[in-house]
C-alpha cells in the first residue's frame, strides 16, 4: 500500500516548520542541574497539523534502543530499498532526526563553553548514538520530551529506564541514590515544565504485569513514587497499574499519595485492563504494554496513536422527552475549566435527536426505553460516520518513526498494522442518564404518582414552581447506592453502546474502542436542561463512570458494588471511577490509608477498570472559594488531571463541591 | 424472629477493625444526656422528619391528628411531643420527608444486606458490627444474626454499654469476636446524674466478661468539661486495666452533629442542658463549621 501524495506534502511543509522551530531552541545549561534541556519548549507557530495531540506518548523504548542518529541511519538505510512516496516518507524521517541529533549537538556545545565537561559527554552521546548508561537514557529522555513541542504523556517511565539502572548498577557505574537524584531532576523538569498549567497531559505510568503475570515494578518505580510523596508536586501526574500479585511496597506508597486526596495518583487493574484489551484483539504481549494516555484512558505505550470523540448519553434523555429537540433554557459561555481561560459557547456534541414520537403518547416504560436507545444509537452513528485519521492530517515523523515497523516497512501508522492505535468513542454522563431514565420507570410507569404531561411541564419550566414533583424526582433511585433498579439501566446503556461502537472500525480493520469518559461534564449540565433525576439546568453531571455529585448515600463501597455491575472490561478505552472521600469520615480512623488501600484492591477484585480516589473537605473547599489567597496550594482531581482549585472556573470549582457533599458523610 | 434496626450503616470505619457495616439496633437502657444517636433510644419506632427533603407541601398538617406539624415562615415544622405513632403522615409524605426511625427487620434480611460488602471485609480485616442503642436488649436477635454471621465467615463486633443482665452478654459470647464496650463513668453518681443509671452492672459486667478473656476494646465518649476530665478518664484506665489487662481503650471524640437528629425526632437540643454554656456555644459554632476536630488528613 503505497503512500498518497497529500500525506507526503503536508509532512514536507511541516518537515520544514518543525525543523525551524528545533533551531529557535536555546541550549542555555543551568549550572544547578544535572541534565541540560530547557523545562518550556518555545512555542510552536501553528497549532499542530500535521497531527499530533500529545495524548500518547513517544516510542520510547524503541528511541532509547537506537538514539536519534540511530533512528537517522535506519531510516537512510530503508529508504534506499524503496521507491516513490515510501522513500520519500523514510526521506523525512531521516532529515528530522538529522535536525534532532545536531539540535542535541548544540547542547553539547553549550555544555562545553560552560565548562560542564561531563554534561558535554552526555549530549554528544545523544547527538550521536543510542544511550549506554542510566544517565544517558535520562538525558535523551528529558531532549525527547522537549523536541516534542508541547506537554505530552510519558508512557511506562519506570519500564524504560530500568534496564539501563540495572545495567549500570551491575556494572558499578551507579549508586542507588545517584539514580535518585537524576529521578528527582526528571520529575522537577516535569513539574517545571507542567508550570501549574492544569491539562498537561504529562502522565507517567508504572508498575504493572507482564502478560505472561511477571510483575513488573522495580527500584526506579519505587524511586519515583517515593519522590512523588515526598515532592509534592502537581506534575507529574503518576497513575499505578496493579494487579493481584502486586507487592505489597507499591501498594502502600500507592495509598499514601491516594490519602494525600489531591487526586493525582489514579489506579489501573491489569487483571481487567489485559483481558479486555485481548478480547479487543490486542495480542496478549502488547496488551500488557498499556499505559495511560493524556487523561486516563487507555493506550498502548510506544504502540500507536490516540484519538477520541464523545457523546452524552443524557443529552439522549432530553431527546427521548422532547422527541429530538433540546430543552436548554439558556445558551451559556463557559471557560474549558481554568478562570484564566476565556468562556467558550457550550454544546452538545449532537444537539439534535432524531424524531422518535411524543413522550406523553408513550404507554409502557418498554417504549419509551426503546425511543431512548434509537436516540443514543444515533448519536454513536453520527459520530462514527467519519474516520479517526486522515491523510490530509497526518502522524508527524518524529513521533510516527518510534513506532513499530514503520521504519522497517517503510509504511506511515495510519496504514501499518503493526501499529495498535487506540481509536474511541465515549459516553459520558452514564449516572445521570440511568438516574433518569429510572426516574421515569418508578414515577411514571410504576408508582404513576407522576403524569407524562406533568414531568414534561416540570422540566420545561426547569422545576420552577414543581417543587413537590422534583423532590420526588430526587428520591428516585440514584446510580451509586448499589441498588439494582437503578444500576441495571446503567449497566444495559453500557452494554448496548459498547456493542453497537464496536461494530465500527478504524482504517487498519480493527474495530473502535468504547469507553464511559466524559471530560466535559460542566459544559454538559450547562447544555442539557433539567432531567427527571431532579437536576436543574446546570446543576452537576458526574464524570466518567462515577455517580453525579451529591447522590449517593451509603458511601463508597456501595459507589464501588454499583460501578462493578457494569463490564468497565468492554470498555477498554477508560472508565474511570472518581472515588470522593469526605475528609471528615476518614478523620479519626484508626489507619486512613490502609482503608484507601483496601478500597482500591477491592476495586480491583471486583473487576473495576480505573480508580482515582478523592479526598475532599466541604468546608475548606467552600473557604478556598471565599478567600483564594489563603488556599492557593489546594490541589484537586478534575478529570484527566488534577489542579489548583483556586485556578478552575467557577462552574468547576461548584462540581467539586458537588462532588465533596455525599451525604453519607454526615 | 425480627430485630428492630434504626440503620444498617456500611463503610464504617470506626467501629472495630478494617471496613465493617454496623448494624443499629433500637432501645437502650440508658438516657445519656449528649446522646448522639437520639433516634435509637426509645424501645418503639418513632417519626423521622427530613427536613432537606420536605417540598413543603403540606400533606402532613393536614393528615396528623395530633397536630404535630405546623407551618412555620413557609417551612414545615415538626414537634413531636404529641405524636401517637399513627403513621398517617409518613403514609401520606409524598416527597420521601417522613419515614420511621426504625424497622422491623429479619436476621436473614439484615444480613443480606452486610453480605453485599463481604469483599470489603475480607480484603480489609473488617466485618460487621452490631451497636445501637443497646443491641443486647434484642439479645435473642443478636445471638440468630451474629450466628449466621459466624456461619458465613465474617468477623463480628458488638458494641455494648454493658448496662443489660450478663445472660444477655453470655447468650452471644461464643458468636462474638470483639466486644466494644463503653465506660462513661468509673464514679456511680455521676453516672446515674448523667445517664440515668448507676454504673454497678456495667462494672461487674466487665470484670465478667474480662475473666472471660474475649477480645475487647473500651470506648469512652470525650464530652467536653463531662467525661473528659482526667480523674475520670483515669478511674477508666485503671479500673479496666485491672480486670482485663492490656485492653485497648479508645477515646471518641464528642459528635456535634446530633443537635441535627434531634430536630428530625421533633425535639428540643439537649445540648444546652449538658454542656455549661460556653462550651455549647463553641460546639455549635463548630458545628458549622463543620472542620473543628476533624484531623484532615493531609
Amino acid at each position: 500500500m503505497d503512500i498518497p501524495d497529500i500525506l507526503i506534502s503536508r509532512l514536507e511543509e511541516d518537515t520544514e516548520r518543525y525543523s525551524g522551530w528545533l533551531r529557535t531552541l536555546d541550549p542555555a545549561i543551568d549550572p544547578g542541574l544535572m541534565l541540560a534541556g530547557p523545562f518550556q519548549s518555545p512555542e510552536y507557530p501553528v497549532w499542530p497539523r500535521p497531527h499530533d495531540n500529545f495524548h500518547f506518548p513517544l516510542g520510547m523504548r524503541k528511541l532509547l534502543a537506537l538514539g536519534f542518529a540511530g533512528i537517522r541511519k535506519a531510516a537512510r538505510a530503508r529508504a534506499a530499498l524503496h521507491k516513490g512516496n515510501r522513500k520519500a516518507y523514510l526521506r523525512l524521517i531521516e532529515r528530522v532526526y538529522g535536525e534532532l541529533a545536531r539540535t542535541a549537538d548544540r547542547f553539547a556545545h553549550a555544555a562545553s563553553a560552560a565548562g560542564r565537561p561531563e554534561l558535554r559527554r552526555l549530549c554528544r552521546a545523544a547527538a550521536t548514538r543510542p544511550p549506554e548508561t542510566f544517565r544517558e537514557a535520562c538525558q535523551l529522555y528529558w531532549l525527547a520530551t522537549v523536541f516534542r513541542i508541547a506537554t505530552s504523556t510519558v508512557g511506562r517511565m519506570d519500564r524504560h529506564l530500568w534496564p539501563f539502572y540495572r545495567r549500570d548498577l551491575k556494572a558499578g557505574r551507579i549508586t542507588p541514590e545517584e539514580a535518585r537524584g537524576l529521578l528527582a531532576e526528571l520529575l522537577l523538569r516535569f513539574e517545571k515544565r507542567g508550570a501549574g498549567r492544569g491539562d498537561t497531559l504529562q502522565n507517567i505510568t508504572l508498575g504493572g504485569r507482564s502478560a505472561a503475570g511477571k510483575d513488573e515494578t522495580s527500584e526506579i518505580t519505587y524511586m519515583i513514587l517515593e519522590l512523588a510523596l515526598e515532592r509534592r508536586y502537581i506534575e507529574p501526574k503518576i497513575n499505578v497499574r496493579l494487579h493481584g500479585k502486586s507487592p505489597q511496597r507499591l501498594l502502600d506508597l500507592t495509598a499514601g499519595l491516594q490519602l494525600r486526596g489531591t487526586g493525582i495518583c489514579t489506579v489501573y487493574n491489569d487483571d481487567t485492563i489485559i483481558d479486555g484489551l485481548v478480547r479487543y484483539g490486542r495480542p496478549a504481549r502488547i496488551a500488557a504494554d498499556y499505559c495511560a494516555d493524556g487523561c486516563t484512558e487507555i493506550i498502548l505505550d510506544g504502540h500507536g496513536e490516540t484519538a477520541f470523540r464523545y457523546i452524552d448519553c443524557v443529552k439522549a434523555v432530553e431527546h427521548t422527552l422532547f422527541n429530538g429537540a433540546e430543552n436548554v433554557p439558556e445558551k451559556k459561555s463557559l471557560p474549558y475549566y481554568s478562570l484564566a481561560q476565556e468562556p467558550v459557547d457550550v454544546k452538545p456534541p449532537v444537539a439534535r435527536g432524531i424524531e422518535t414520537g411524543d413522550f406523553e403518547a408513550m404507554e409502557t416504560f418498554e417504549d419509551f426505553y426503546r425511543a431512548y436507545l434509537a436516540q443514543l444509537r444515533h448519536q454513536v452513528e453520527v459520530m462514527l460516520s467519519a474516520p479517526y485519521s486522515s491523510d490530509e492530517n497526518p502522524l508527524r515523523p518524529v513521533t510516527a518513526a518510534t513506532m513499530p515497523q514503520v521504519l522497517e516497512k517503510a509504511r506511515e501508522p495510519y496504514r501499518n498494522r503493526a501499529c495498535w492505535h487506540t481509536y474511541g468513542l465515549f459516553i459520558g454522563s452514564l449516572a445521570a442518564a440511568a438516574n433518569s431514565i429510572a426516574a421515569v420507570r418508578s414515577l411514571v410507569y410504576e408508582k404513576k404518582s407522576v403524569t407524562r404531561k406533568a414531568l414534561l411541564e416540570a422540566l420545561s419550566d426547569d422545576f420552577e414552581g414543581h417543587p413537590l414533583l422534583r423532590q420526588c424526582c430526587l428520591e428516585a433511585p440514584k446510580f451509586g447506592n448499589d441498588d439494582d433498579a437503578v444500576d441495571h439501566i446503567a449497566a444495559d446503556i453500557a452494554k448496548r453502546f459498547a456493542a453497537w461502537v464496536k461494530r465500527h472500525s478504524d482504517r487498519t480493520g480493527r474495530p473502535i474502542l468504547p469507553g464511559l469518559y466524559n471530560h466535559l461534564f460542566h459544559h454538559t449540565a450547562h447544555y442539557v436542561g433539567a432531567t427527571p433525576d431532579g437536576r436543574a439546568f446546570g446543576d452537576p453531571v458526574g464524570e466518567h463512570i462515577s455517580p453525579t455529585p451529591g447522590t449517593t448515600r451509603k458511601g463508597p463501597t456501595a459507589i464501588i458494588n454499583s460501578v462493578s455491575k457494569i463490564r468497565t472490561a468492554e470498555h477498554i478505552f477508560g472508565s474511570t471511577l472518581h472515588l470522593n472521600i469526605p475528609a471528615a469520615s476518614l478523620a479519626g480512623a484508626p489507619q486512613p490509608a490502609g482503608i484507601l488501600k483496601s478500597l482500591t484492591r477491592a476495586f480491583c477484585k471486583k473487576g473495576g477498570c480505573v480508580l482515582n480516589v478523592n479526598v475532599l473537605d466541604t468546608a475548606q473547599l467552600v473557604e478556598a472559594q471565599e478567600h483564594p489567597e489563603r488556599y492557593r496550594d489546594l490541589v484537586v482531581r478534575v478529570w484527566g488531571f488534577s489542579y489548583y482549585f483556586v485556578g478552575l472556573s467557577r462552574e468547576m470549582q461548584d462540581h467539586v463541591i458537588a462532588r465533596s457533599k455525599e451525604p453519607w458523610s454526615a | 424472629m425480627v430485630g428492630l434496626i434504626t440503620h444498617i450503616q456500611r463503610f464504617s470505619i470506626h467501629d472495630g477493625p478494617g471496613i465493617r457495616t454496623t448494624v443499629f439496633f433500637k432501645g437502650c437502657p440508658l438516657a445519656c444526656r449528649w446522646c448522639h444517636n437520639p433516634e435509637a433510644v426509645t424501645d418503639r419506632a418513632e417519626v423521622l422528619f427530613h427536613a432537606e427533603r420536605c417540598a413543603g407541601c403540606g400533606t402532613c398538617i393536614g393528615v396528623c391528628p395530633q397536630g404535630c406539624f405546623t407551618r412555620r415562615r413557609g417551612a414545615t415544622s415538626f414537634d413531636s411531643a404529641g405524636c401517637d405513632f399513627c403513621g398517617l403522615c409518613i403514609e401520606h409524605c409524598p416527597s420521601g420527608a417522613l419515614a420511621w426511625s426504625a424497622v422491623a427487620k429479619s436476621a436473614g434480611n439484615v444480613l443480606d444486606e452486610v453480605l453485599k460488602d463481604r469483599v470489603f471485609y475480607e480484603i480489609s480485616g473488617g466485618g460487621m458490627t452490631l451497636s445501637g442503642g443497646e443491641p443486647l436488649r434484642q439479645s435473642g436477635f443478636c445471638r440468630e444474626l451474629l450466628g449466621r454471621a459466624k456461619r458465613a465467615g465474617l468477623h463480628t463486633a458488638l458494641d455494648t454499654s454493658g448496662c443489660v443482665p450478663f445472660e444477655s452478654i453470655r447468650n452471644v459470647l461464643a458468636r462474638t469476636d470483639l466486644f466494644l464496650y463503653d465506660i462513661k463513668f468509673v464514679d456511680s453518681g455521676l453516672h446515674e446524674r448523667f445517664t440515668g443509671s448507676s454504673n454497678e452492672l456495667i462494672l461487674e459486667n466487665f470484670r465478667r466478661l474480662g475473666r472471660s478473656g474475649k477480645a475487647m476494646i473500651v470506648r469512652i465518649p470525650l464530652i467536653p468539661g463531662v467525661t473528659d476530665r482526667s480523674e475520670n478518664l483515669e478511674g477508666i484506665e485503671r479500673f479496666v486495666h485491672k480486670y482485663a489487662k492490656g485492653t485497648i481503650i479508645e477515646k471518641i471524640p464528642y459528635n456535634p452533629l446530633m443537635e441535627k437528629k434531634y430536630l428530625m425526632l421533633g425535639k428540643k437540643s439537649p445540648i444546652g442542658r449538658v454542656l455549661p454554656k460556653r462550651l455549647a456555644k463553641r460546639e455549635r459554632r463548630s458545628e458549622s463549621a463543620r472542620s473543628s476536630g476533624s484531623e484532615v488528613p493531609w
